[in-house]
């Protein structure tokens, strides 16, 4: 079932448009990612699909009875409540959708908030701030959800967590749509499309994904490379070799080096 | 009822931890309490400069509530979703705050009278007065949106809207014009219960014919 149709969306900011064009929708358990360098407009982006912006042109809908959510990017407001308070609040507020008092202390002693929940939250580090207000949109179990740069200063632990927590949500037939600066490569995986943010307009960043670079370890039995393999090697040492292959043989050069006994340590994205 | 009651909690908290509040509520008394022992003034002249107080009162801190209220309830706003709820609850807590406004602001002039009726009018006088101080304010909601415009266009039929209501006319117009001015006017000339009656209704219903135009007015920026 389709949750959120974007169609045509533009915003213009004194006399500059943050974003042109943008067309996306999503469906009932998919959730995209937007990356952006600073100033592209994702948060904007992330509000104007909140309703929270007056936009200049296209349409944000929402199917009928569908609740958003927003995480917003910025954690600068004081709030003079205690953290168990605010979030019990917010659970309040989302009705009966929302998970119950024993489920939010669950979560909130899963994401390391549980020793916070007396203190006020003006009080908290950025850190945790930020995943107290990750917390505090998650709550009312909302079947749209919109992160502005959850997994900042978030420890890889944390991230890990926040992404089961997202994922979780997904299997629950929530739609999700997180906008971040930095691809963070432990997360890529949750996402089934990726965008990028750039000249105002929205592009599927598939495209624009050619390359990855293959990391392998020298074993003592490791056999002599191929002609083929050799000439995708980008940087070589006595224990590591490193090549650059197009992502469509990919698993061809992961499977040959490995028949050649050499370890695969790990992949990372390039991108044009 | 539970989000009526969040949001009720808000807003006191939005209201009582603004320095502007609870300084201009001080200035008040101050300046009822120098009227009563400072100047040798009737009580109907000190009661029609309480009236004038009141409704600058209203108009400054509803104002302020409001400006207060877009920059830190954005997020509350986005998960409230009910605009009509949102506003019943803001309503609401207006009318509490010019009564309690209204009762202290009375009982602390000093103007007693062993009519209890005419206390009640009085003070009720004075609660509808704020009334019409936040309807004001109410219609011109939309200056605290982003453009540059609205905050211009805002503030200045603010300005001209609060004049309009200090004005005391004998035609027609007194009857499409916030009645502040009528409402001094017939404290200075020592008019009867009724008379004072009659200015009460006029101001609730008055009240309540802005703050209806000032919800539909705002309805499309509610959380922008």
């Amino acid at each position: 079932m389709r949750l959120l149709t974007i169609k045509d969306l533009s915003l213009q900011n004194e006399g500059y448009f943050a974003f042109k064009h943008v067309t996306f929708s999503l469906s009932s358990g998919e959730s995209i990612l937007i990356n952006g360098e600073n100033g592209s407009g994702k948060t904007q982006l992330i509000e104007a699909i909140a309703k929270m912006k007056n936009t200049d042109g296209g349409r944000v809908h929402y199917e009928p009875g569908i609740n958003a959510a927003l995480m917003p990017q910025d954690t600068n407001m004081v709030v003079n409540k205690k953290v168990g308070s605010y979030l019990s609040d917010s659970r309040k507020l989302a009705g009966k959708n929302a998970i119950n008092e024993k489920q939010l202390e669950d979560i909130a002693g899963y994401l390391g908030l549980a020793t916070y929940l007396d203190r006020n939250v003006s009080s908290l580090s950025v850190g945790i701030r930020r995943r107290v207000e990750f917390l505090n949109a998650t709550v009312g179990r909302p079947k749209i959800l919109l992160l502005d740069e959850p997994f900042a200063f978030q420890s890889p632990k944390y991230v890990e967590r926040m992404t089961n927590l997202i994922d979780d949500l997904k299997s629950n037939g929530s739609a999700i749509v997180v906008v971040s600066t930095r691809q963070n490569q432990a997360t890529l995986k949750l996402f089934e499309r990726r965008y990028l943010l750039k000249n105002k307009s929205l592009e599927s960043i598939e495209d624009q994904i050619t390359d990855c670079i293959l990391t392998f370890r020298t074993m003592p039995d490791s056999m002599a490379i191929t002609r083929e393999i050799n000439s995708l090697i980008i940087s070589q040492n006595s224990s590591l070799i490193e090549l650059k292959v197009p992502l469509r043989i990919k698993d061809r050069m992961i499977k040959n080096m490995i028949d050649l006994n050499y370890q695969f340590e790990g992949e990372r994205i390039v991108e044009d | 009822m539970s989000k009526i009651n969040i949001l009720f909690r808000n807003f006191f908290r939005l209201t009582t931890r603004n320095y502007i509040f609870l300084t201009s509520l001080f200035v008040f008394f101050v300046a009822e309490f120098s009227l009563s022992t400072l100047f040798d003034l009737e009580s109907e002249v000190q009661f029609a400069l309480i009236i004038l107080g009141m409704f600058i009162f209203s108009i400054i801190n509803t104002t302020t509530f409001f400006k207060n209220d877009q920059i830190k309830n954005r997020y509350i706003k986005q998960k409230f979703s009910s605009y009509w709820l949102y506003s019943f609850v803001e309503l609401l807590f207006l009318i509490v705050l010019n009564l309690f406004v209204a009762l202290v602001v009375y009982f602390l002039s000093f103007i007693v009278s062993a009519d209890f009726s005419f206390m009640l009018i009085s003070v009720l006088g004075l609660f509808a007065t704020g009334l019409v101080g936040s309807s004001i304010a109410w219609i011109f909601k939309f200056q605290w949106n982003a453009s540059l415009v609205s905050k211009i266009f805002g503030q200045i039929g603010l300005i001209v809207v609060s004049f309009l209501a200090l004005v005391n006319l004998d035609n027609f117009l007194k009857y499409i014009i916030p009645p502040v001015g009528q409402f001094v006017n017939l404290s200075l000339s020592k008019s009867s219960n009724a008379g004072f009656m009659g200015m009460l209704a006029h101001q609730i219903i008055f009240a309540i014919v802005l703050f209806l135009a000032g919800i539909q007015l705002n309805k499309n920026n509610f959380t922008k």
